[in-house]
């Protein structure tokens, strides 16, 4: 038979088309199968938990202990909660060194445990669990399950402040401080009042040292009992305004605020009751008439009833007098007419044992009238 | 009438030619499809395999490749897909390495069997106390399937195998049995023919042997081999270079590369060669990947208590493919060993029990010949 002959008989065959056409069938089963295992290996594949495993080792190689910290399970322990002394010291660890990381034995088939080697030590190790969610072929995926690192970090000591000696307990003193009423008094930043301090009140003059038509300024006396050593007093007058309170040097823990003194008045009349209170201590110590001092009081006044009566035969013998440290103040107003003021000196006698000094304090009251000021009354202290 | 005959004979001439072309053409025929049919067959099997072996998933091909190397008659499929260099790669990222320790003999405290209690005794203490107590009840384990005679068995079932756990309460019970008296090159006995040859009640197959193209006789083993204080073999291990055996106080002892004078400063009574060690001193050995691939296996192993630990792991069936080295290491520390290491495995694990094989081997024969056992008496 020709070939032409015999390729046609082939190709005619029935044995032949069944034939080649199951062997084509077969190669194209074969490759629609290789396709299909290729697909189900590489679902496999990406359900493999080295491939976590590898992402989180990376972390440790990387020294990313800046993420590490959030996921560390004994960071926040052994760091207390200082997050840059974790980076810093597992920084200084992992430092130089070789990182590597191993697939470790776990009792649980459904946990993957992994050990974190440095410089060949044990490091840290990790754990990866079921996530829960599956590829498309059903294969479980993995995800982190925890972190612990298996170093000790020494956090230093903090430092113990000594326990400071505790103050021995000072006993309470009372601290008495004198404002003219409608003042406010704190002492140390505390605002006195009836509930916290002993109040009283009491004129500031005495009944008749004034005229009737004048009212008599009242001052309250705070009685506030403080363990402070140096009680800070601060008192602020009608208006709001600091004013000072004058400690006494006599006695202890007392103050006194007095009015606000007029300046103006201090001005205008300052002068004058300086003289007029030379010429009451020249009167009293024999070295002045009285007609000068009548001449100031006013008519009828109790100074004139004072300086009428007033007894200077026992004054001291002496050559000469003087004065010293002298000094006008407490020029109060107290109404369009009437004032106060104080006149203080050291009334010095020249006597034959010697100086004498007599510190005097004289208050005035004194009245304007159409005659001028004229003084209504005087305390001798 | 001759022209006739001639006809005739011309006719039945071409018959026969005819009937003879016909036998040829159905003969070719059937060759030809089946030599098609094995064609597609190994057409389809290397398709398979290369998209198995080199195809997207690292993980498949790993398995594959130290499964295949593990056994003597597959040995050379990973080498049709793998260069050399690109096998011993995958062998590197997908093994064990256990710790190079010397075994700490005070891990184990071998217990001593609780007295029979004296009757008189006993009921001097209930005369006593009035009060009944009852005993605390243990709880038995799901698992377990047999217990008698000091002999435990246990079911042990993971995600690809399927096992026993045999467990001897009494070490002293636990020695070497070998094929013959010497290794002379005959072949090796099957298992329930050297436990006969002790009188044992139970055994596991022991130490590798010699075993070129998968084909070996069993008769020859390596490395080690010490049985009932008798040094039966000696040579060098190769590959699996771990003896295991027990001393004269009966406590497992596992070395690397034990010679002669060491087996006998050790006091070693029984001893055989093969590895990896498994756990020693409690400690697991470091497992990289896979530890080994997928494989009937059989391994060793003793609790601090003294009992002794018999492991047996079915494979390459569809029932149970098989286990690593990390899933032996996750038993035996499930079952509290303290000291272990890996046997024979393959077709030669197999578990004795009074008479009968307790798991299911892949030698159809029941059984391939070995030339040495742990048995117990």
């Amino acid at each position: 038979m020709s070939r032409r002959k015999k390729k046609k008989s082939i190709l005619k065959s029935r044995f032949y088309q069944v034939y080649f056409a199951l062997v084509l069938l077969a190669l194209i089963a074969i490759a629609i199968g290789t396709v299909w295992l290729n697909g189900v290996l590489r679902d496999y594949e990406s359900a493999q938990p080295v491939y976590v495993a590898e992402d989180v080792a990376k972390l440790f190689e990387d020294s990313d202990f800046d993420a590490l910290y959030a996921l560390d399970t004994s960071a926040q322990q052994v760091s207390e909660g200082d997050k840059a002394f974790y980076v810093d010291n597992m920084n200084d660890i992992v430092a130089g060194k070789e990182v590597a990381w191993s697939e470790a034995y776990s009792s649980d088939a459904d946990v993957r445990k992994y050990n974190v080697t440095v410089g060949g030590e044990r490091f840290a190790s990790f754990t990866l669990v079921h996530s829960g969610e599956t590829t498309k072929r059903g294969n479980p995926l993995w995800t982190l399950g925890s972190v612990t690192t298996n170093v000790v970090i020494q956090k230093p000591e903090p430092t113990v402040e000594p326990t400071p000696t505790p103050e021995p307990e000072r006993p309470l003193r009372q601290c008495r401080i004198t404002v003219p009423k409608g003042y406010t008094v704190t002492v140390d930043g505390v605002a006195l009042n009836e509930e916290n301090a002993q109040l009283s009140e009491k004129n500031l003059f005495e009944d008749g040292f004034l005229p009737e038509d004048v009212a008599n300024p009242v001052m309250v006396d705070y009685q506030y009992a403080t363990d402070s050593e140096a009680p800070a007093v601060a008192v602020t007058d009608d208006m709001g305004d600091a004013i000072e309170a004058e400690q006494s040097k006599d006695r202890e823990l007392t103050w006194t605020c007095s009015l606000r003194g007029n300046e103006n008045y201090h001005l205008q009349y300052g002068d004058a009751a300086y003289k007029l209170g030379q010429q009451v201590a020249k009167y009293i110590s024999k070295d002045a008439k009285k007609t000068k001092i009548m001449k100031a009081c006013a008519k009828d006044s109790p100074a004139a009833e004072i300086f009428k009566n007033l007894d200077n035969e026992f004054a001291t013998p002496h050559s000469r007098v003087s004065f010293r440290n002298e000094r006008t103040l407490d020029f109060f107003v107290l109404s369009d007419r009437c004032f106060t003021c104080r006149v203080c000196f050291d009334y010095v006698l020249n006597t034959s044992k010697g100086e004498m000094v007599y510190p005097t304090d004289y208050t005035f009251c004194v009245i304007r009238g159409d005659d001028g000021a004229k003084l209504y009354n005087i305390l001798i202290s | 009438m001759q022209t006739k005959n001639k006809q005739t004979d011309r006719q039945l001439a071409r018959a026969k030619r005819r009937r003879k072309r016909r036998v040829r053409r159905i003969a070719w025929r059937i060759s030809l499809s089946v030599l098609t049919l094995v064609a597609l067959v190994l057409v389809g099997l290397l398709s398979a395999g290369y998209a198995a072996f080199k195809g997207p998933s690292r993980s498949v091909g790993d398995l594959l490749t130290v499964t295949m190397l593990e056994t003597s008659a597959l040995k050379f499929v990973p080498r049709i897909y793998y260069s050399q260099d690109e096998v011993d790669a995958i062998v590197d990222r997908n093994s064990l390495t256990a710790a190079d320790s010397e075994t700490d003999t005070s891990l184990i405290v071998i217990q001593k069997p609780t007295p029979t209690p004296d009757p008189q005794a006993v009921q001097a203490v209930a005369a006593e106390d009035a009060q009944a107590i009852e005993p605390e009840a243990t709880p038995t384990p799901d698992n377990l399937l047999l217990a008698e005679d000091g002999i435990e068995f246990y079911d042990v079932t993971g995600g690809t195998y399927k096992g026993f756990m045999m467990v001897v309460q009494d070490p002293s019970r636990v020695s070497v049995g070998v094929c013959r008296d010497r290794f002379n090159g005959e072949r090796g006995k099957q298992l329930k023919d050297i436990a006969a040859r002790y009188d044992a009640v139970a055994a596991i197959n022991g130490g590798g042997f010699e075993d070129a193209g998968g084909v070996g006789n069993g008769g020859t083993p390596i490395g080690l081999v010490v049985s009932e204080g008798q040094l039966k073999h000696k040579g060098d291990p190769g590959k699996y270079n771990i003896t295991v055996g027990f001393n004269q106080d009966n406590i497992m002892i596992i070395g690397k590369k034990m010679s002669v004078e060491e087996a006998k400063e050790k006091g070693m009574r029984d001893a055989i060669t093969f590895g990896p060690a498994l756990i020693v001193n409690g400690e697991p050995a470091n497992v990289s990947g896979l530890s080994s691939g997928l494989n009937p296996r059989t391994a060793i192993g003793q609790r601090s208590d003294g009992a002794v630990l018999m492991l047996v792991i079915d494979g390459r069936q569809a029932s149970s493919l098989g286990a690593t080295y990390a899933d032996l290491i996750s038993i035996m520390l499930d079952f509290g060993a303290v000291n272990a290491v890996n046997m024979d495995g393959g077709s030669s694990s197999l578990l004795y029990y009074k008479g009968v094989y307790v798991n299911k081997g892949v030698v159809l024969t029941g059984s391939r010949n070995i030339p040495t056992a742990f048995i117990v008496r």
